[in-house]
């Protein structure tokens, strides 16, 4: 579906966008917060070939953070961690002490860690979905996230994914001073949505190459 | 509708604020008033940052301005932020609402001061639940221990030797079961007490458990009646060596209140596949022969075969 060049600038632009997302999660929780896109992966989620016995994320207990936008350019964006990496990740940023031992998820992610991971959410989907709709000089809406602590097998993650087409996975890397943090930025994406960011960046590659 | 309108925003459980392009207030709910004693006629047409200072650092001028500017909604949390206005926890959402191509800023207050509360309140609850939990299933054990032994000697009683009985048939194990009688315990009632014969008992379970090997069961069944099952044990001569280490252990006398009692029992044997094959049958020869040996003089054993 995309060459090696078009991931590669695809992966560029998107480390921008959530390179300003980082700069407002530093703001917000006193700390250096570094994001980066460490791999991207693009998904026909209608070809069983790429889709058979891969792993997109960790199965089990997974927080899921995710927001509709639409108009002309539409589609669906997550953000997925780990459960106990979401825990590690809000007591970091509230700067309280965290050990994984393997606590129970039910008990220990409180609606407090919610809101937390709610405006994490935010902000990076914001800056993500907000800077994709620049690049392709569309408008965008969109809302504040739905955070859902939800278990999902390794036959689940197919289904976690549903109603889409195509996938935009970014495998993310959250580096605080006490942590480093594993996720994913998911962005879900119709033919047409989808069409529209390939579009642009063979656009960009055209003006490189003059 | 503009009476409606407002009338159904001042009733709502949050609070509502809205600012103009320059974050002047266009708009304070009931529901702020209540929170921070202040008049919408109060903070009418002033700068937010004047009754919510945190709006004048960079930090927070920049997201309302970005708000403004993109229409991007963003949520702000309490446990990140703490108050912006009045003194308690909240969380802040922002977004821009567009009225005739005029633009304002909607500022959702959420009170959750509770919610930290009600969170140390669940996890207390549930500790609370966990330690009954952990009660009920410690007295679900002590009950089923109960159930499964005698309350005096503390041996297995007939409900569980009988299981352990039949699952020695199931399993085709040959065993020897001896059926046990201490020797005239009504007159020892009779002349010392019952306490006496209580103690009797007591002693007459440890005696037994030490004269046997530790995978072999005593069972007290009832009154002065006890059972053993010698597993893996079927001839006569082997039998008859445990049988005498335990007539050798009664040897002893009994010390109750000071007092040293003689004390005897008399055991029939019947054994398992020679003499019979159902637990029952195998119950009724081994007390066959205890009463045989009750009737010859006492204080003896004899195998149900030898009847």
């Amino acid at each position: 579906m995309l060459d090696d060049m078009q991931k590669s600038i695809l992966k560029e632009y998107v480390n921008v966008f959530i390179g300003q997302a980082a700069n407002m999660l530093s703001e917000m929780t006193n700390q250096r917060v570094l994001l980066s896109v460490q791999e991207l992966e693009v998904i026909d989620m209608n070809d069983e070939n790429a889709t058979n016995g891969k792993t997109f994320f960790e199965h089990g207990h997974i927080v899921s953070s995710s927001i509709r936008f639409g108009q002309d350019f539409s589609g669906r964006a997550y953000l997925i961690f780990p459960a106990n990496k979401a825990k590690q990740l809000v007591d970091v940023c509230l700067g309280t002490h965290f050990e994984n031992t393997g606590v129970d998820f039910n008990k220990e992610l409180t609606d407090t860690d919610f809101d937390v991971l709610k405006e994490i959410s935010n902000v990076i989907l914001n800056s993500v979905v907000g800077e994709f709709s620049n690049l392709l000089g569309t408008k965008v809406d969109f809302g504040i996230p739905d955070v859902e602590l939800i278990f999902v097998s390794e036959n689940e993650q197919i289904s976690h994914l549903k109603n889409n087409v195509y996938m935009l996975m970014f495998f993310t890397s959250f580096k605080m001073e006490m942590a480093e943090i594993k996720g994913v930025v998911v962005i879900a994406l119709g033919m047409h949505s989808l069409n529209m960011v390939v579009d642009k960046i063979n656009e960009i590659i055209g003006e490189m190459n003059e | 509708m503009n009476n409606l309108l407002e009338n159904t925003l001042n009733k709502l459980n949050n609070g509502i604020v809205l600012v103009d392009k320059d974050f002047k207030i266009q708009f304070w709910n009931d529901w702020l008033t209540r929170k921070t004693g202040l008049l919408l006629v109060e903070v009418l047409g002033k700068p937010i940052a004047e009754f919510a200072p945190k709006f004048e650092l960079v930090q927070y001028c920049k997201i309302l301005k970005n708000v403004m500017e993109t229409g991007q909604s963003r949520f702000l949390s309490g446990a990140l932020h703490k108050s912006f206005f009045g003194d308690f926890v909240q969380n802040i959402q922002f977004d821009r609402v567009t009225h005739y191509h005029t633009s304002f800023i909607m500022i959702q207050v959420t009170d959750i001061t509770n919610h930290s509360h009600r969170v140390q309140k669940m996890r207390d609850f549930i500790s609370i639940l966990e330690l009954e939990n952990d009660e009920m299933r410690m007295n679900e054990a002590e009950s089923r221990q109960m159930a499964m032994h005698d309350a005096l000697t503390g041996l297995p009683n007939r409900l569980q030797f009988g299981a352990k009985l039949n699952g020695m048939i199931d399993l085709k194990k040959p065993f020897a079961l001896l059926f046990l009688d201490v020797d005239n315990l009504k007159n020892i009632n009779d002349s010392h007490g019952h306490r006496a014969g209580d103690v009797v008992l007591q002693e007459m379970a440890y005696r037994l458990k030490m004269a046997v090997r530790t995978e072999d069961m005593v069972a007290r069944l009832s009154g002065d009646e006890f059972a053993v099952i010698l597993e893996g044990v079927d001839h006569e001569n082997e039998v008859g060596r445990i049988v005498q280490k335990i007539i050798l252990k009664f040897k002893p006398k009994f010390v109750v209140d000071n007092e040293s009692l003689s004390v005897s029992c008399s055991i029939g044997i019947a054994l398992y596949p020679r003499d019979g094959e159902d637990p029952d049958v195998l119950l009724d020869l081994a007390d066959k022969a205890l009463y045989q040996i009750k009737r010859t003089g006492k204080a003896d054993y004899g195998f149900y075969s030898n009847l």
